[in-house]
């Protein structure tokens, strides 16, 4: 067997780093390139990524293909995106929970062990490549419709561009609450229950009680801010002041959280 | 250099390190010894940031392990052999690490042949075996070419082929001058590997001291001697030693406590017993390890007794 290290002498470690020390910067964008390694690597990104892909395509063509009503065809991203975000959030979460889930995230943490960081990191590759698939599956979807309508309501490029940065949002806000939950749960069934019932379910199903303060609950959860987002409902649950409201604070808190969890508990 | 300054670990009213203080030199390897449960792994896991001390600190080159920019080209650590995505290919595995401190892609080709993985390097670790998983976890650790390094049982699930390439291994990374500390429960394995002893149990030290010392230790138990003439032996001893038959019946065989071979060959020779064997008793790593441990072995099986039955 042939040695294909080379000898490094006592102290002569230290020394190297003193050298050349990179920045935070460089640590951070280190771990977003092994970060997007990992989650590349797997084939439920991709399974997932095509699962999300079919249920866009399947609801534009509902879209397009129902003749009732004349509509603008970017509403058939904004529909498709309430339903498909849970399978494009399926890759970010297991990008944490499959983490600990294996032990993983012991190698994890030994190559970033400033935990900040890595916590940082992990939400650039996780929101980024989740809103990048969203806007290009959103796209297509409207393409898709648009084609499909054959007389589509007049609609502008605008407008278009409108509906696209609203997808973006949605899946953005989504992703950064997965990705906290994950973090904090460390464990995927729980992750993704709760990404169902505070993103879709209880917004959707509170406020039909009748009853005011499940309707609070229920406008105070995530999903009721960034479905407000949409234009794809007609009238949003909330006004998009208070939407704004509600997404900034749910973001705020998971990140708070995640970034605690990380930084605080032992691997 | 690796520094471990009155580190402790509590959980709740448990404590599973006690102020443990030593240094790891390098350029030799350290054998890190104790019982399942001694406190190794999370001594190992404290050293690389896994896991918070409750107090005191362990340093790396005089650096915590977390303020290390780069950790993987200082430090390279296999602490559980397991730690792998079933669904990822082995050499990926190692690009992210690569990747994570700025290592070069061809660093990791480069480690995959160094463990002899590079032929199933495309295949998903879900389909190695546990020596292969072993293999790819210490390519990792060599990936940043670091000079300090941390084995936990590292031979395990290993052949025996295996377990002499990691035996040699270990040697060589040592003999380069890297600090090497390994942990193992195998007293037989550190006695071929390691230079050095760290023993601990129930998370305290025990031992901190050169193989040959904890082997010197109590030094020789006993002598063991074979002679025609037993009852005449028996008489030249008095006042020199005390002479007890050997624990096998033969009536010719006999085991003298508290001296040496040399000093009864001597003793024999002027009163003119004929020996036909002489040979010292010497403990081994095992004994001595079992006289210092099993004190702090925490899960001992005791034989139960039965009050008022």
């Amino acid at each position: 067997m042939t040695t294909t290290l080379s000898p490094t002498r006592p102290g002569q470690a230290g020394a190297r780093s003193d050298l050349a020390a990179p920045g935070t910067m460089t640590v951070l964008a280190r771990a977003v390139a092994a970060d997007a390694v990992r989650l590349r690597s797997l084939r439920s990104t991709w399974w997932s990524l095509a699962a999300g892909a079919a249920m866009m395509l399947a609801l534009a063509l509902a879209v397009g293909l129902d003749g009732e009503e004349v509509a603008p065809a970017w509403l058939a991203g904004e529909i498709g995106i309430v339903f498909a975000q849970f399978a494009l959030l399926v890759p970010a979460m297991l990008l944490v929970t499959s983490d600990h889930a294996t032990g993983t995230v012991q190698s994890t943490l030994l190559s970033v062990p400033r935990r900040g960081v890595l916590a940082v990191a992990r939400l650039l590759v996780a929101v980024s490549s989740t809103v990048v698939a969203a806007v290009v599956l959103a796209a297509i979807a409207d393409a898709t419709a648009w084609v499909a309508m054959g007389q589509p309501a007049d609609t502008t490029i605008g407008e278009v561009v409108a509906s696209l940065g609203d997808v973006a949002i949605v899946m953005g806000v989504g992703t950064v609450l997965v990705v906290g939950t994950a973090t904090v749960l460390r464990n995927a069934a729980g992750t993704l229950t709760a990404a169902f019932l505070g993103l879709l379910v209880l917004p959707a199903m509170l406020p039909e009680f009748g009853v005011p303060w499940l309707a609070t609950i229920g406008e105070s959860l995530p999903g009721a801010g960034t479905m407000s987002m949409l234009q794809a409902f007609g009238d949003p649950l909330l006004s998009t002041s208070r939407a704004v409201v509600v997404i900034v604070t749910w973001v705020v808190v998971a990140v708070v959280a995640a970034t605690w969890s990380l930084v605080r508990r032992d691997a | 250099m690796i520094t471990l300054d009155t580190l402790s670990k509590h959980y709740g009213e448990t404590v599973a390190v006690d102020q443990l203080t030593a240094e790891v030199a390098p350029g030799r390897v350290t054998g890190f010894l104790g019982p399942n449960g001694a406190g190794k792994s999370t001594t190992m896991r404290m050293v690389v940031g896994l896991d918070r001390p409750t107090a005191g600190r362990a340093l790396v080159g005089g650096h915590a392990y977390s303020d290390l920019p780069t950790p993987l080209r200082h430090v390279g650590a296999l602490l559980d052999a397991e730690a792998f995505h079933p669904g990822r290919r082995g050499r990926t595995h190692l690009v992210a690490l690569a990747r994570s401190n700025g290592i070069p892609l061809a660093r990791v080709d480069e480690v995959l042949e160094e463990v002899g993985m590079a032929s199933v390097a495309h295949r998903r670790v879900g389909g190695y075996s546990l020596g292969m998983r072993q293999r790819l976890g210490i390519a990792a650790a060599l990936l940043g070419d670091p000079g300090v390094l941390l084995f936990d049982e590292s031979v395990n699930g290993l052949d025996s082929d295996g377990v002499r390439w990691v035996r040699d291994l270990l040697r060589r990374l040592a003999a380069e001058g890297r600090t090497v500390l390994v942990s193992s429960h195998l007293m037989s394995e550190m006695q071929q590997t390691a230079d050095h002893l760290l023993v601990i149990g129930r998370g305290r030290l025990l031992v901190d001291a050169p193989v040959g010392e904890v082997l010197a230790g109590g030094a020789v138990l006993a002598v063991r001697v074979r002679t025609p003439e037993p009852d005449r032996f028996v008489t030249a001893m008095e006042g020199l030693a005390e002479v007890h038959p050997a624990d096998d019946g033969d009536p010719h065989d006999l085991l003298v406590h508290g001296t040496t071979a040399v000093q009864v060959g001597e003793a024999a020779f002027r009163a003119g017993v004929p020996l036909h064997g002489l040979r010292d008793l010497e403990r081994s790593l095992e004994d001595a390890y079992v006289d210092l441990t099993t004190d702090s072995v925490e899960y001992v099986a005791r034989p139960t007794v039965l009050e008022n039955a």
